[in-house]
């Protein structure tokens, strides 16, 4: 047989040398061949990536050791500052502390909060009216780095804090809900081993005044892998140098254009593979968008409850409260047609997937992103998830898609901001940073809502009630194609603080309901509004967005899923 | 689509190879729909008056050729009534509402005209003028009809000049149309190079200057004299680096399929006089002036000698500050441009004398001097969004010059409301502006005692290279790739 195989291609070589049609013609073909693997693999990096991962015999775990721990107030006239323990292991150690402060006193520099004993960790200091954090940074010639946060602090007045840091990564923070700095560097080396609210440093510098809803997210974050997308970027590197190559020897027959030709490669090549390292380090800087797809991929042989949505269901879904293994794949500002996308997309690669809630909200049912200021994210979730945007999805070719880079390119999708991420060593984080269960905890701290929840009200009021149709068409196929695998599916109106729900359109909310009511017994699937539930009040919602639940909320939302809708599934 | 932008740069690859494989009597037909669909990435729909104008012109022109008398000047007034009835529909009817309103107002009348708010179709400023000049040769004689319709248009429309000249004669360009042009390995390598040049000069300078000029212009009463003068000083390379590396690109894309466009700048601020500037500013425009506004009318009032030729450039310039422009800056940019070259032929006898009487080497100094600092005083109205902010700009800049005793006895805000030129841009960012306008002053030195290009073809390959390697680098992460990327000239 071997010996026929082997005559057999011979004869094959000498019929090709025999005929008329010369190298050039296959080395053309080879040039087109390479030019469409090339571009498949480009605008499919990531889902090649996934793929490599998915077939190697090992897998690292994604899963993080977060736990959230919310505390009431700090009085320094009446207790001593609050201990929220330690984070053991300082690798990728991560803190979220969100409180609310108001000083009595600045003198003898004192300490809101530390992570560690002295200079060890990170700590916020007050001298006389500037607010500063300052953290280990090895990459300074005083071993501290001092970034400040206010140099108007007025003592008397209250003050919201978010401070965010992960260790060897960055640190951000918040002063009144805007953002003041975002500082990353590879040098930040943080010890966890003692974190206080109310005092820092020494016993001498305890924080004078009050502290309230102060929330602590602490624990270790999963390293994000990259090793998968290296190969996939080291394949094109050497399938773009053997394109060029076949390409110059095809042009062979015409002297003065493989001369051209073989100029312009020689001149454009370090360009090129400069531009494709950035867009491998940008592949997997710090984004929700790629931190949901590595924990999506990792888990999913384990995931049977799926809850999709936008921002209203990322905060507002802890899957850690289910006693099933759940995933929240919600986005901000998500489309119920990329909740579609994203569901038909993976619940093929979850065998044990039983049930899917669907989490819609007033401002989901009337947005149409396609040319609003929220466009950009369907690029991210065009290259992260492969998920085409709504406007090519409508199409039966898609032959723009070359034309726009953000469809394909990383440094494209990141702008002006590149530049950034090139200075410091992609650490500096793109968005939020979830759990490795994909929710997001906004924090347990309350607030006054009214002013908020009027203004949101106002401005999800603006919108236009002939989107609901359009939006909840994109579920119309979804629906019968789960049922059809024997997954249920519910769809959920998350609760929403009185503040902003009294000051919704009445009609336009009627109408909303009375759609999603039909839509549901079209399908013959469960639809439950939460909105107004009475198990919630003021405390579950966040500062700044009172349509969105808080940590304390979703956690109690959880649970009510867990044994309204979950449960019985399984049951 | 903009020449410096993803979508060209897949575009360009593909109609020039599609070009050079395709048989030649089809190629007129290739670079028209290559045009169509690159003048339909703006808008669309303005293809439709480009081919509104196309149709009318071919028309004329053949009928200009096949007519007598009064009934051929009858054809050539109907096209060039309709081609500028066009652009003023487009371009100046709002400021010609806004004006009868004012007026209207200053009168006390009930007249108030309706603005129509329509977006400028791309270019139109530019192939208005282009096909003025197809029906205006043609009825001098000087130029036969095309009959090849597809031609025509392909000349109306050829892409790399659609959007912002070079404003091309017939003479130069309709016969290129004609001609079989083979790949030629030097105009593909200079004409790259040429792109690649002006690529350097929009993406590397011009944006980076624009980064600066922008705020300060948009809001001058913020600024105290030294950053408007600065951000003046830098509009004046921001707009040739832009606009001649515009032309640059747009004359190499042509050169790398063997199509030849008129050269647009020849280092105008070399320049000694205004007149030299103007021979070697957006000659292509200049030149269209000149031969169909300016010697029309100093022909016709060339019995008055010095006042003919005074009037022939006051309405020649006046024309030209209109056409770059809906907006009396414009006017006042290009009226004072008309007062200068005036100025220069009253005082062309002071001017010998004085040139006599000075050192070679310190009169061309002197002029040169003189020469950039009218031009570089005059963009202050071009770049002014109103004629207000011109003036607010010039008597702070004058106060700044003048600290003692204002000139203009002005009211300037306290000291911590003027904002100074690092809260603008980063200090390194203006450094680096600085940097580039020396560059591009060293470069167009050098230009004058030597031919750049031929010298660094002489050079050895490894000299050549490194310049290439660091030109594409410089571009690649120098440049200025995302905000508003648009071409200065594409508002006109």
């Amino acid at each position: 047989m071997i010996s026929d195989g082997s005559q057999i291609f011979r004869q094959g070589i000498s019929l090709i040398k025999e005929s008329n049609v010369s190298v050039q013609i296959y080395m053309k073909i080879l040039a087109a061949v390479l030019f469409v693997a090339i571009a498949t693999l480009g605008a499919y990096s990531m889902d090649a990536a996934f793929w490599i991962s998915g077939h190697l015999p090992t897998a690292k775990s994604a899963v993080d050791t977060l736990e959230t721990i919310h505390v009431a107030e700090y009085d320094s006239g009446k207790r001593s500052p609050i201990a929220f323990g330690e984070i053991k292991n300082p690798d990728n150690a991560y803190a979220r502390i969100k409180l609310r402060f108001r000083v009595e006193s600045t003198e003898g520099y004192p300490n809101l909060f530390q992570t560690a004993p002295v200079n060890l960790g990170m700590r916020m200091e007050i001298s006389g009216s500037t607010a500063a954090i300052v953290v280990r940074d090895l990459a300074e010639p005083s071993g501290v780095k001092g970034l400040t946060l206010t140099t108007e602090l007025k003592t008397g007045q209250w003050y919201e804090l978010e401070i965010e840091a992960l260790n060897g990564a960055f640190i951000r923070a918040l002063l009144d809900s805007h953002p003041v700095f975002n500082y990353a560097g590879a040098s930040l080396s943080m010890d966890t081993s003692q974190l206080l609210v109310g005092g820092g440093f020494d016993a001498t510098r305890v924080f004078r005044g009050q502290i309230e809803n102060i929330s602590v997210i602490k624990g270790n974050l999963p390293h994000l892998p990259h090793q998968r997308l290296l190969v996939v970027y080291v394949v094109l590197a050497v399938l773009i140098a053997f394109f060029f190559f076949v390409l110059w020897k095809a042009l062979g027959e015409y002297s003065a254009v493989q001369k051209v030709v073989g100029k312009l490669i020689l001149l454009c090549f370090p360009l090129i593979l400069i531009l494709g390292y950035f867009e491998y380090r940008l592949s997997f800087v710090n984004t929700v968008y790629y931190a949901k797809r590595v924990a999506l991929e990792q888990q999913r042989d384990e995931i049977k409850v799926l809850v999709t949505g936008s921002s209203n269901g990322l905060y507002g879904v802890a899957p850690e409260a289910f006693s099933h293994k759940g995933f929240n794949l919600a986005f901000p500002a998500n489309e119920m047609y990329v909740d579609a996308k994203l569901v038909e997309k993976y619940s093929a690669k979850m065998p044990n997937l039983r049930i899917v809630i669907l989490t819609v909200n007033y401002s989901t049912m009337v947005s149409d992103d396609r040319n609003s200021t929220n466009t950009w994210r369907q690029f991210f979730l065009r290259q992260y998830f492969s998920i085409p945007t709504e406007s090519a999805d409508s199409r039966p070719f898609d032959w723009g898609f070359w034309l726009n880079p953000h469809n394909f390119s990383r440094i494209a999708l990141y702008g002006e901001d590149t530049k950034a991420y090139i200075n410091t060593d992609f650490l500096t984080p793109v968005d939020i940073t979830t759990s490795s269960s994909g929710w997001f905890n906004g924090g347990d701290v309350d607030g006054s809502l009214a002013v908020f929840g009027v203004n949101a009200a106002r401005a999800h009021n603006g919108h236009d009630v002939s989107n609901y149709d359009r939006n909840l068409g994109n579920w119309e196929t979804l629906v019968p194609f789960l049922q059809r695998k024997n997954i249920a599916a519910v769809m959920v109106l998350p609760p929403t603080d009185l503040s902003y729900y009294r000051h919704l359109d009445k009609a336009k909310i009627e109408l909303m309901n009375r759609k999603l009511t039909e839509f549901a017994n079209r399908h013959h699937i469960k639809f439950v509004d939460y909105t107004g539930d009475a198990r919630f009040s003021s405390n579950d919602f966040t500062w700044e967005m009172p349509d969105h639940i808080n940590g304390r909320g979703a956690m109690k939302f959880s649970k009510i899923l867990d044994e309204e809708l979950i449960q019985p599934q399984f049951n | 689509m903009l020449f410096n932008s993803w979508s060209f740069l897949v575009f360009f690859p593909i109609v020039t190879v599609l070009y050079f494989l395709a048989p030649f009597k089809f190629r007129w037909l290739l670079l028209l729909i290559a045009s169509c669909v690159f003048y339909m990435a703006f808008v669309p729909a303005y293809l439709l008056i480009l081919a509104a104008t196309i149709i009318i012109d071919y028309f004329a022109a053949i009928q200009i050729e096949k007519s007598e008398g009064r009934k051929r000047s009858g054809w050539l007034w109907l096209s060039i009534i309709f081609t500028c009835l066009i652009l003023f529909f487009f371009k100046y009817y709002d400021f010609f509402t806004w004006n009868v309103n004012e007026l209207a107002g200053l009168l006390h009348s009930d007249i108030a005209l309706a603005a129509l708010h329509l977006l400028l179709p791309i270019g139109l400023s530019f192939h208005t003028f282009q096909s003025l000049s197809y029906v205006i040769e043609v009825y001098r004689g000087n130029q036969k009809p095309e009959r090849h319709f597809g031609i025509y248009a392909l000349y109306v429309m050829f892409y790399p000049q659609l959007v912002a000249g070079p404003i091309e004669r017939p003479q130069n360009l309709l016969h290129q149309f004609r001609e079989e042009h083979r790949f030629n390995y030097d105009d593909v390598t200079s004409g790259l190079r040429l792109m690649a040049w002006g690529l350097f000069k929009k993406a590397v300078i011009a944006d980076r200057l624009a980064q600066f000029v922008s705020p300060v212009y948009d809001h001058p009463e913020n600024f105290d004299g030294g950053v408007l003068m600065a951000a003046t000083l830098f509009f004046t390379f921001q707009v040739f680096c832009d606009f001649s590396g515009y032309s640059d690109m747009a004359r190499g894309a042509a050169r790398v399929m063997g199509f030849n466009l008129m050269l647009n700048f020849d280092r105008p601020y070399a320049a000694k006089s205004l007149s030299e500037f103007w021979r070697r500013w957006h000659i292509s425009l200049s030149t269209w002036l000149r031969d169909y506004v300016y010697e029309p009318i100093a022909m016709g009032l060339r019995d008055r000698g010095l006042y003919g030729i005074v009037a022939a450039l006051m309405v020649t310039f006046w024309v030209s500050g209109f056409w770059h422009g809906a907006n009396w800056t414009f006017v006042v940019w290009g009226l004072l441009h008309g007062a200068g070259l005036s100025l220069e032929a009253v005082l062309s006898k002071q001017r010998k004398r004085l040139a006599k009487a000075m050192p070679a080497w310190l009169f061309n100094a002197a002029m040169l001097a003189v020469t950039f600092s009218f031009v570089n005083f005059s963009y202050i109205f071009f770049r002014a969004k109103t004629i207000d902010d011109a003036f607010l700009i010039i008597r702070h800049i004058t106060d700044w010059v003048f600290p003692v005793g204002n000139l203009f006895d002005t009211q300037i805000p306290g000291f911590f409301d003027k904002m100074t030129a690092s809260m603008v841009v980063a200090p390194e960012q203006f450094n680096l502006s600085c940097a580039l306008i020396l560059l591009l002053v060293a470069a167009h030195s050098l230009q004058a005692q030597v031919n750049i290009e031929e010298r660094l073809l002489s050079c050895p390959s490894w000299v050549r290279w490194s310049v290439y390697q660091i030109g594409i680098l410089s571009i690649a992460f120098l440049g200025v790739w995302l905000g508003s990327r648009n071409f200065i000239y594409f508002q006109f």
